[in-house]
């Protein structure tokens, strides 16, 4: 059932977020696409600046449209869905409470990591490409020497006395703490509207109150969770700290962001299944 | 399925709404199977309220209701086909992709029977959900619950948005998608239209089960129909 509703969530999600990524491409395109021609190279003219300018400023506000969108789409598809009229629709359905949440987790995390990779292969893209016009060699010949560079610069010494950890751990805990910070974003808007849930009037009123106090509870918890990590880093010399610590230090990061996740999962489950009120 | 057991059973069921209003008081019940049972009570009794509970779109404050012996979940949500009294169909939806929806969350489901009867009341299966009107959004949601080979079919005020043509097409639905094996239970306060078809009746006030009994045996021992006999028990 999970798959059925996966993909019954994916396609219903799609239309918004696919338009903006659509919008995205447009503008890289038609941005990378000035570099590939002469158009830096003319001289002064009042529309190519005026056109220059434009097309920048657009490319910056889809940049911020399509994460904004996201975030929007899974608050509002979440509400609707389970909390309006469509929730008679849902939560009539022989699922699992459980299925239902996770397919809405699930699919509003496929599109934020798509959106990401499609905002960093943006922005990656331009700069390569500027940085290639400026530098004035062909694109794969810059390529090439990017590459060169930047092995160069991780195997070199001080880089490897640097970082005492081993940069595989490294990758692998930037990857967790990805998949956490991802899934955390998304749980927290659920979370806050499911919250608001429990208020007897005013119930979005009610997910945005929980929306301020829940940020003020998870900003104290981590900083609870970092402060002895603060300590270190103000009385102690860095260097002479074990890659032990620096590991446990890690661990720690990740699994309190971890553990947010499981008590938001569990808040919206026990919501959901325990507390469901229609109008 | 387990015959042994009744279809409905509410036991004690309680509903408080925002700490104060009782809509639904300490009420036991049994709904057998085979039985079209009108659910009847005069606005704000707590005929929807129960009907909720019972889908499991209410979390009762106090009591317990049980479907085949079990608490509502993903088995009773198999069973159970329900029409509630709004539309609820996602406007952006097409009508035809409503269909496929149903037929693949749930295995009762007929397709054959959905096309037909959205031929037979002229439906296009491509039109958008929001392009269409509420009575034909309700007679849509009508033909969703009635295309499926349900235990129990809860119809919430299924006649009281539609004109009254289309009643007796609704009404002539409702009797021969229904098999003897399954339950029907049918809130309304349109008694006139439905009577011919009610088994039994629950007459329900203040959240109450104030009498569950079969439609004939109030009509012999009142001497009059059940919308008579109705209006003198709920007249104001």
């Amino acid at each position: 059932m999970l798959k059925k509703l996966f993909k019954q969530e994916f396609k219903s999600f799609s239309l918004a977020p696919t338009i903006a990524m659509i919008l995205l491409a447009v503008f890289t395109i038609i941005i990378m696409t000035t570099f590939m021609t002469s158009f830096w190279d003319q001289s002064y003219n009042i529309f190519v600046e005026l056109f220059s300018g434009l097309i920048i400023l657009a490319y910056i506000f889809t940049l911020a449209a399509v994460s904004i969108c996201i975030t929007i789409c899974t608050a509002v598809r979440f509400y609707r869905n389970f909390f309006t009229d469509e929730g008679y629709l849902m939560f009539t359905l022989p699922v699992k409470p459980s299925e239902l949440l996770l397919s809405k987790i699930l699919v509003a995390a496929c599109w934020r990591l798509i959106s990401t990779i499609c905002i960093c292969l943006s922005i990656f893209g331009i700069a390569f490409i500027a940085v290639a016009y400026i530098a004035d060699t062909g694109i794969v010949q810059f390529f090439q020497e990017f590459f060169d560079l930047f092995t160069e610069l991780i195997s070199m010494e001080w880089m490897q006395e640097y970082f005492i950890i081993p940069l595989p751990l490294i990758l692998i805990w930037l990857l967790l703490m990805g998949i956490c910070g991802l899934l955390f974003d998304i749980l927290f808007i659920h979370t806050c509207i499911c919250v608001g849930q429990l208020f007897h009037k005013h119930k979005i009123g009610g997910a945005i109150i929980s929306y301020f106090v829940l940020r003020f509870v998870v900003r104290i918890f981590r900083q609870l969770i970092t402060l002895p990590i603060s300590d270190v880093y103000l009385y102690y010399d860095t260097k002479s700290i074990s890659s032990g610590t620096w590991i446990l230090f890690m661990s720690v990061s990740l699994l309190a962001t971890a553990g947010m996740c499981f008590a938001m999962y569990f808040i919206c489950h026990y919501i959901i299944t325990r507390k469901l009120n229609l109008d | 399925m387990d015959l042994s057991k009744p279809l409905v059973e509410i036991q004690g069921l309680t509903k408080v709404y925002n700490g104060s209003k009782l809509a639904v008081n300490q009420m036991n019940l049994i709904i057998p199977r085979g039985r079209i049972i009108g659910l009847l009570g005069p606005n704000g009794s707590g005929k929807t309220t129960l009907i909720k509970m019972i889908n499991g779109l209410l979390t009762p404050t106090g009591g317990k209701v049980l479907i085949n012996g079990a608490p509502p979940g993903p088995a009773s949500k198999a069973v159970i086909s329900y029409l509630p009294e709004r539309t609820y169909l996602p406007p952006g939806m097409k009508v035809k992709d409503i269909i496929s929806f149903f037929a693949q969350f749930y295995q009762d489901f007929s397709i054959e029977r959905a096309y037909n009867m959205l031929e037979i009341l002229a439906i296009p299966p491509a039109a958008q959900l929001k392009t269409l009107s509420k009575g034909t959004k309700e007679k849509i949601q009508l033909i969703l619950v009635m295309s499926r080979q349900a235990q129990l079919y809860i119809l919430d005020e299924p006649i009281a948005g539609v004109d009254p043509a289309a009643r007796d097409y609704i009404l002539h639905t409702i009797m021969t998608n229904y098999t003897h094996q399954s339950s029907i239970l049918l809130s309304t306060h349109l008694i006139t239209d439905i009577e011919a078809v009610l088994d039994e009746v629950i007459f329900i006030r203040y959240g109450q089960a104030i009498m569950h009994a079969p439609a004939e045996a109030v009509r012999r021992a009142h001497g009059k129909t059940v919308d008579a006999y109705f209006r003198e028990v709920f007249a104001c």
